[in-house]
């Protein structure tokens, strides 16, 4: 990790150092009034003005020259290293076609009606294909005997429901195919990555329609019944269980899911 | 003095009471149109605009395995990465930003026919060794564009993520971290077996399997 100290900072500093600086000089005149014997409702005036030009220099409005914040570009490098156990048990490839259209639109509201003109040349499309990885796993993390339930020769292994994360995305910039009218720019680097972050997350949104949790469970069970097995258990006394970790998001799942159950449907 | 003002007092009293009604009608009648006016012109905007979400595509399944990959240690890294081209107007260049995740563990697929080896309450297990998962760790869709000038083409960026890739390997994938690994890996293992009712617990790696 790296703490940048920039241009700004330092100067602020300096600036906060300005404004307390007046204050020891007047509090030392004041005291030295008291000394050479001033009217009371004199001093009395001159601790008002001193209360009085503090708060003033505080809130001075003078505007300190505009400072460029400096970021050293050079060491932006963060590691993260994580101990875990998951049992990956089922893996998709996943292919998707990224697209984008854009027509620069003349829009806006007159007399309090609302126009919406599509401007001549000034269309841009592009494609991006782009390939992803995602993996279903079960956590280990935390296994122990609260897991396992034997009953004479039969055992059942009590596993938390699989998550799925996508683990790898690869974009083919090769074969991307961009489309831009006469009057427009190239798209930027920018917003193609803009795009392959948004194609991205519109996988991750499809993830529960593609039955990879269910994929997942068969294969831990088909993963661990063999080790089970070499650990001397027989196949058939060999159960194992997932349990849903319930979240506030599964409430409503669940409310939704017994009232449909129970006939009392909105 | 009094001269002017009866000058004035003249003119009103020859001005007849239509032309007083006409120029009422008038002044309602501009008031109403100027208040219409500002009524209906207040919300006036004009404005270009421009389109920056993806359309609604379909996402295909290439393929689905059925795969035994235990991971013990997860490296998230990212890199800045850049490369300039020289040019005799200027120098173009391009910065960007990976992000990936090395993920180090066994694939239990390689593990040796009786791999566990069971006496009594005590067990033995020969682990296949510590190794990178899966080649593909770097998550494209996620870089970000950090500084572009110039043009660039899908084989420069390409170039960018063969470098960023090579460099996430040689940081991540060190001697350390797959000790660590291995480390991590036997504790788990260990905690397991005794979990499952075994006393004594011996882990093992295959080290004669080549490691990448």
């Amino acid at each position: 990790m790296f703490i940048l100290l920039t241009c700004k900072d330092t100067e602020s500093l300096i600036k906060n150092e300005k404004k307390v600086s007046i204050l020891p000089f007047l509090t030392y005149f004041y005291y030295l009034c008291k000394d050479i014997n001033i009217h009371i409702k004199m001093r009395k005036y001159l601790l008002l003005i001193i209360i009085v030009t503090v708060y003033l220099s505080s809130c001075s409005d003078k505007k300190t020259k505009p400072v460029t914040d400096y970021i050293d570009t050079v060491p932006m490098m963060i590691m993260q290293i994580q101990k875990c156990s998951r049992l990956y048990t089922a893996e998709y490839r996943i292919h998707k076609i990224v697209t984008h259209d854009d027509q620069k639109k003349l829009t806006g509201s007159f007399l309090k009606h609302k126009f919406d003109i599509s401007l001549p040349m000034s269309k841009r499309k592009v494609a991006i294909p782009m390939d992803a990885t995602l993996k279903a796993y079960i956590d280990f993390d935390g296994f122990s005997e609260s897991n396992i339930k034997r009953r004479g020769s039969k055992i059942e292994i009590i596993l938390p429901d699989p998550k799925v994360m996508l683990t790898s995305s690869r974009i083919n910039n090769e074969e991307i195919k961009q489309y831009v009218a006469l009057t427009r720019s190239n798209f930027s680097d920018e917003e193609l990555t803009n795009f392959e972050r948004q194609g991205r997350q519109a996988i991750i949104n499809e993830i529960p329609d593609m039955g990879i949790i269910d994929m997942a469970r068969e294969n831990a069970a088909a993963t661990l019944i063999p080790i089970l097995a070499q650990m001397g258990y027989q196949e058939k006394d060999v159960t194992i269980t997932f349990r849903k970790e319930f979240s506030i998001r599964d409430l409503s799942t669940i409310f939704d899911k017994s009232t449909i159950e129970n006939g009392k449907a909105k | 003095m009094e001269k002017p003002n009866n000058n004035f007092k003249f003119l009103i009293d020859r001005i007849s009471k239509t032309v007083w009604m006409i120029l009422s009608v008038i002044l309602i009648f501009g008031i109403i149109a100027a208040t219409a006016v500002i009524y209906f012109n207040k919300d006036n905007s004009i404005g270009i605009t421009e389109n920056d979400k993806i359309s609604i595509t379909p996402t295909q399944i290439r393929s689905i395995e059925n795969i035994g990959e235990w991971e013990f240690l997860s490296v998230s890294d990212e890199e800045l990465v850049d490369t300039v081209r020289r040019g005799f107007f200027g120098d173009d260049e391009l910065v960007r930003i990976y992000y990936g995740t090395l993920r180090l563990g066994i694939n239990l697929h390689e593990a040796k026919p009786g791999w566990i080896k069971t006496e009594g309450d005590s067990i033995s297990v020969l682990l296949p060794p510590i190794k990178l998962l899966d080649d593909d760790f770097i998550d494209e869709a996620r870089t970000r564009s950090f500084y572009e000038s110039g043009d660039w083409a899908g084989k420069d960026r390409d170039a960018l993520y063969r470098r960023a890739y090579k460099i996430m390997k040689a940081r991540c994938l060190n001697e350390q971290n797959v000790n660590s690994a291995q480390d991590n890996a036997c504790k788990q293992f260990y905690t397991m077996m005794r979990s499952m009712g075994f006393e004594n617990v011996r882990i093992r790696f295959d080290m004669s399997q080549t490691q990448k």
